[in-house]
């Protein structure tokens, strides 16, 4: 029985978790508002044009596609009609300065050691994906002592939570080439690997299982289908709304004006909503607890357009840094912009000529950046970090590179911090430094006010599109059980 | 209406205040208003620019002035200049050499319906900026100034290529 039917609900923020949450109250039939502080939707999922080049400014690898189509097809709707997804092969290179690479590919997953490692992922995954993935934190002992998944345990003493990331690579690769490779899935949401729980493994399983894919247009075309799913099933949108304070009748806009409602939905930074809009005495109390645990890193931006097409790149490339903990420590321990960083590059005119001019390719370069805006200057430090990262592209892996950029921009983790309403720019929430703040993240409903409900990056099950739109299906659930 | 938004006067074709009103109705209705933008020239020459963040509303990751802003409502240009320079670029007004008016443009589409007083000064930095304001400073010969702006007028805002256009030799 559907017990949300007739009810009136606010959805603050319209991230791609927000927007999937209002458009699957709607089909239970709850009357649903979309309150956005932005002039347009879509959150994280940004995209840039200029000089003919268009550069998608958000997360730029989607996998488990399933769970998009899922959001489609409870909606009576196709994901076909919308958006297509185009496959990668290889799902990304790694290059390293020493002349080492590999591609993520089949060849690659069926190597003896890659193999044994999807081996025990797969059956973490079996074993997590249904109590993690698909529960809330409040449910989850009960997924976990669900005696059918029982005999998965026995996955666990490779991949155990109390082990790290960097000591299972050590586990299951002797080359420290790929043992790096295993490690750079920590950063995947913004965490140290030898901090990591083993456990987040099961990321390069989900990836070699579910595939790397791109969605045709670039990812910001995923905002514009649920905009124009939200207008067909009739979600009410207000732009440039900055939602001041949330109290248990609805919530309070920076205008003054009042919006009440029956149940909420806050999609944005948790730890933000705790600390500035939630009316409640013990609201700050929680905030402090919150503000704990060590937040993720964010990531500095570099967006270029070169002249020439480099038929050596893949789609998503990385270049490793000779030295990773030293990395790590500059960002974590030091808070400081790492000297010599790994480099992501995206360069979807490889897949989508069309996002750059003729004969012209769009690098989207990230790296790894400490989530502090109060003792780093990022307006004074952009100009000469962009160029560092471009000259060790240049020195180690890109020869020539310099000389044929005709586009530079940067975006720093103060642009993010102003953009998303994010302390200190970061990007995925909370480090996953040890099992609690891992697997613990903020509940989805809130234990002060009973009809509040978050979804997002920062709350469970955790940031990346997929996870996302997960949070969103768990909320939904999560207030018709309740309600 | 935000409730803690910025007031700006409004002025007729002769720059006279004629009211105030809130920074989105101006914008929104393309009301004339003022601003002030400044040129910061290093010691050996070159010219301080600003980069806008990727994320602003309006003309995101331009190249723009050393230093610019409204007028606020009640203030008068040079007051919001000296005001400006702490707030964009953190060093005090006073601490800008040879700070003067250079030039007066009247309000035209290029400079988004804002009469601008142009100012110049000399500094060499270091500058502290605020980073919620500003994405990057760079400093950019003469040279380079006409060589990028041939090559990709679209870097620059509107108002700034308009400002180096006409601006006095």
């Amino acid at each position: 029985m559907n017990r949300l039917t007739g009810k009136s609900v606010v959805v603050v923020g319209g991230g791609i978790g927000g927007l999937a949450a209002a458009l699957r109250l709607r089909r239970a039939g709850c009357r649903v508002t979309v309150l956005e502080k932005n002039a347009t939707v879509g959150g994280k999922v940004a995209e840039r044009k200029a000089n003919g080049f268009r550069w998608d400014l958000g997360p730029s690898l989607f996998t488990m596609p399933q769970i998009l189509d899922r959001l489609f097809s409870d909606l009576g709707e196709k994901r076909e009609d919308y958006l297509s997804l185009l496959p990668l092969s290889p799902a990304c290179r790694y290059r390293w300065a020493d002349g080492y690479q590999f591609d993520e590919n089949e060849f690659f997953w069926s190597r003896p050691d890659s193999a044994r490692l999807l081996h025990h992922a797969e059956g973490l995954y079996q074993l997590s994906a249904t109590a993690f993935l698909e529960s809330d934190p409040s449910e989850i002992w009960r997924q976990i002592l669900n005696p059918a998944l029982l005999p998965l345990l026995r996955y666990l003493p490779a991949m155990s939570p109390f082990r790290s990331l960097a000591s299972a690579s050590r586990h299951f690769y002797s080359d420290p080439h790929l043992q790096q490779f295993l490690q750079r899935f920590a950063t995947y949401n913004g965490s140290d690997p030898e901090l990591t729980p083993a456990t987040f493994a099961v990321i390069p399983y989900v990836q070699a299982r579910f595939g790397g894919w791109y969605i045709r247009g670039g990812i910001r075309r995923l905002a514009e289908a649920l905009l124009r799913l939200i207008e067909k099933h009739g979600v009410e949108i207000q732009t440039a709304a900055e939602v001041q304070s949330i109290d248990p009748t609805g919530v309070t806009l920076a205008s003054g004006k009042k919006i009440p409602a029956d149940l909420i939905f806050h999609n944005g930074d948790v730890l933000r909503a705790y600390q500035k809009m939630i009316q409640h005495p013990r609201a700050s109390e929680i905030a402090s607890k919150m503000a704990e645990p060590e937040r993720a890193i964010s990531g500095f931006v570099v967006l270029l357009g070169v002249k020439g097409k480099d038929s050596s790149l893949a789609h998503h490339s990385i270049f490793f840094s000779d030295n990773y903990p030293l990395e790590f420590q500059q960002m974590f321990r030091e808070h400081r912009p790492a000297q010599n960083p790994t480099i992501y590059l995206c360069l979807n005119s490889r897949t989508d000529p069309d996002s750059a001019p003729p004969e012209h390719d769009n690098y989207f370069l990230l790296v790894n950046a400490p989530a502090d805006t109060a003792n780093i200057n990022w307006a004074k430090e952009s100009p000469g970090y962009a160029d560092r990262i471009i000259r060790i592209l240049e020195k180690k892996f890109l020869p020539g590179l310099e000389s044929k950029i005709v586009h530079k921009e940067w975006i720093s983790p103060a642009d993010f911090e102003s953009r998303d309403g994010v302390v200190g720019g970061s990007l995925y929430g909370w480090a996953s430094h040890g099992m609690i703040p891992s697997f613990l993240r903020p509940p989805i409903r809130s234990k002060l006010l009973p009809n509040l409900y978050f979804v997002g990056g920062t709350t469970h099950p955790g940031g990346g599109l997929p996870l996302v739109l997960l949070s969103a299906e768990i909320a939904v659930r999560l207030a018709n059980r309740s309600s | 209406m935000n409730a803690r938004e910025e007031k700006f006067d409004i002025v007729d074709q002769d720059d006279r205040v004629v009211g105030s009103a809130p920074r989105s109705e101006i914008h929104g209705r393309g009301l004339l208003h003022r601003a002030v933008h400044l040129w910061i020239f290093h010691d050996d020459g070159r010219l301080l620019l600003q980069k806008r963040s990727l994320f602003k509303d309006r003309e995101p990751g331009r190249w723009t002035s050393s230093v610019s802003g409204h007028v606020n409502s009640g203030e008068e240009y040079d007051a919001a200049m000296r005001r400006e320079i702490p707030e964009e670029i953190g060093v005090p007004a006073l601490a800008c050499r040879q700070l003067t008016r250079l030039k007066y443009f009247a309000a035209c589409r290029e400079t988004d319906q804002e009469f601008v007083w142009l100012y110049q000064a000399i500094h060499s930095g270091p500058f502290e900026p605020d980073p919620a304001e500003v994405a990057g400073l760079e400093w950019f010969t003469p040279d380079q100034m006409d060589q990028m702006l041939a090559r990709q007028p679209s870097d620059f805002c509107s108002c700034l290529r308009l400002l180096w256009e006409q601006r006095p030799r």
